[in-house]
């Protein structure tokens, strides 16, 4: 397998390409802690001395991309591109940024050209599986997904792409064995955890999703997507939709029998006791009308 | 390690390729409860369209399709669906028929999402965003009324 050169390394026996390079890995482990103001300050510093350092540089772009700064962060990768065209982690990222920004054929582009570079990569095709996932192909992202799992069964790029293929393609997957090895190797990883939660909430066990969600976010509590999802898993758990649940359990299949349920009561009802009909019918004229104004209405409560 | 499958490292994305997100199941069900089963079956073939699937969706349209026009013309032509017609109306008065032709629209609506299942999953946990659903639903209603309402009278 061809190796993937280390991005911040310069050509050796130069003393200040060193120094780039440990400068390098001073912000990128700044931005693995997510100290992204400090990095930011010690990779303004470190690009007045080393402009054309490229292992800076996409430190930078990295920077840029935690605070969503996508367009910075493409020019950024750009100039590491111009100045290093082979670059894996610029390629890498702006494939992500891409995918991110739904630059699906710049995206496929990327990670095609990766691949052909690192052919052996488990983490290059698992990142495919996620393009073609996101482009709804799905059998092109099970099969890629399985590749990056067959070229290395441990990658947690590869279980990560297995585990959504698994919560995608299988109603209620709350049983997927890549996310359960992925749980289990790494209990403390953000990414897996959030994959755990939509595994719940696609299995309808939101109760459980909004648990956990509540621990990520007191973990990560600047994550504005985290925070939707709590409050979104928040208002689906809230007691006063009780008397949803068949609509919150099953949605419109839950709906459409409590309709034919409906009906059925008041048929009878109009053979066996014609004069509870229009107590019945008001009720579910209420009920019809709560279900309808009252979970938005809570939603927005919540948003406040 | 070569890879298993050459095709995989085939690109499959071109714009035309791309995969667009489907309507919203509350656009299809409301279409599908006030417009009818025309109104369902429209709705899943244009979902079906813009997920690049038409070629896979068709057979299950063109049987439901042909499945509730035969229904129609069973009500108004056979004797045995005349009977039928009287046997609802005396369990469910003056609106038995709005009310079968309703819960088979429902159906219709209940195995287009079936099929379109890992789409609308894939749709919410990817954060896509889904086009609006209100023209289009107004347009599907008033289409599937005014088609149901022209078959009837075209087939009384």
């Amino acid at each position: 397998m061809n190796e993937i050169p280390d991005p911040g390394a310069g050509p050796a026996g130069r003393p200040e390409a060193m120094t780039a390079h440990q400068l390098t890995e001073q912000a990128r482990a700044l931005l693995d802690r997510r100290r992204v103001q400090q990095a930011r300050a010690l990779l303004a510093r470190a690009l007045k001395e080393y402009p054309d350092s490229t292992g800076l540089l996409v430190e930078a772009a990295r920077a840029d991309l935690i605070d969503g700064a996508n367009d910075e962060a493409r020019d950024t990768l750009q100039r590491v591109l111009s100045l290093d065209p082979d670059h894996p982690d610029a390629r890498w990222f702006l494939f992500n940024l891409e995918l991110g920004s739904d630059r699906l054929e710049q995206a496929e582009a990327l990670v095609l050209g990766l691949l052909r570079d690192w052919p052996e990569s488990a983490q290059f095709y698992a990142g495919y599986a996620r393009l073609m996932l996101r482009a709804l192909m799905f059998p092109k992202a099970r099969a890629l997904a399985l590749e990056a799992l067959r070229r290395d069964p441990d990658s947690d790029d590869a279980l990560r792409a297995s585990a959504l293929c698994d919560i995608v393609e299988r109603p209620g997957a709350n049983d997927s064995v890549a996310l359960a090895r992925l749980v289990a190797s790494n209990p403390d990883d953000m990414y897996t955890m959030r994959l755990v939660v939509a595994a719940l909430a696609n299995a309808s066990r939101d109760r459980e999703a909004h648990a956990l969600a509540r621990e990520l976010l007191r973990l990560q509590p600047d994550d504005p997507g985290l925070l939707e999802l709590v409050r979104a898993l928040r208002a689906q758990t809230h007691w006063s939709l009780l008397p949803l649940w068949p609509m919150l359990r099953w949605g419109w299949y839950g709906s459409i029998a409590m309709w034919i349920a409906a009906l059925a009561l008041l048929q009878t009802l109009r053979q066996v006791a014609p004069g509870a009909v229009g107590w019945v019918t008001l009720f579910l004229v209420v009920y019809i009308a709560y279900s309808w104004v009252w979970p938005p209405l809570l939603r927005r409560w919540i948003n406040r | 390690m070569a890879s298993t499958n050459p095709d995989l490292l085939q690109p499959s994305l071109t714009s035309a390729r791309v995969e667009r997100s489907p309507y919203s199941q509350q656009a299809h069900v409301l279409s599908a409860f006030f417009g009818g089963p025309l109104s369902a079956l429209a709705m899943s073939g244009i979902n079906a369209y813009r997920l690049r699937r038409i070629e896979k969706d068709a057979p299950w349209l063109i049987v439901a399709m042909v499945l509730y026009l035969s229904f129609e013309v069973w009500l108004a032509i056979d004797p045995g669906g005349q009977d039928f017609v009287r046997w609802a109306g005396s369990w469910a008065g003056s609106n038995a028929l709005t009310y079968v032709t309703r819960a088979l629209a429902l159906a219709f609506f209940a195995i287009g999402t079936v099929m379109h299942r890992r789409e609308h999953t894939a749709t919410d946990l990817m954060g896509l965003k889904r086009p609006s659903g209100w023209i289009l639903g107004f347009g599907l209603v008033a289409g599937g009324i005014l088609a149901t309402t022209a078959l009837r009278n075209l087939l009384q």
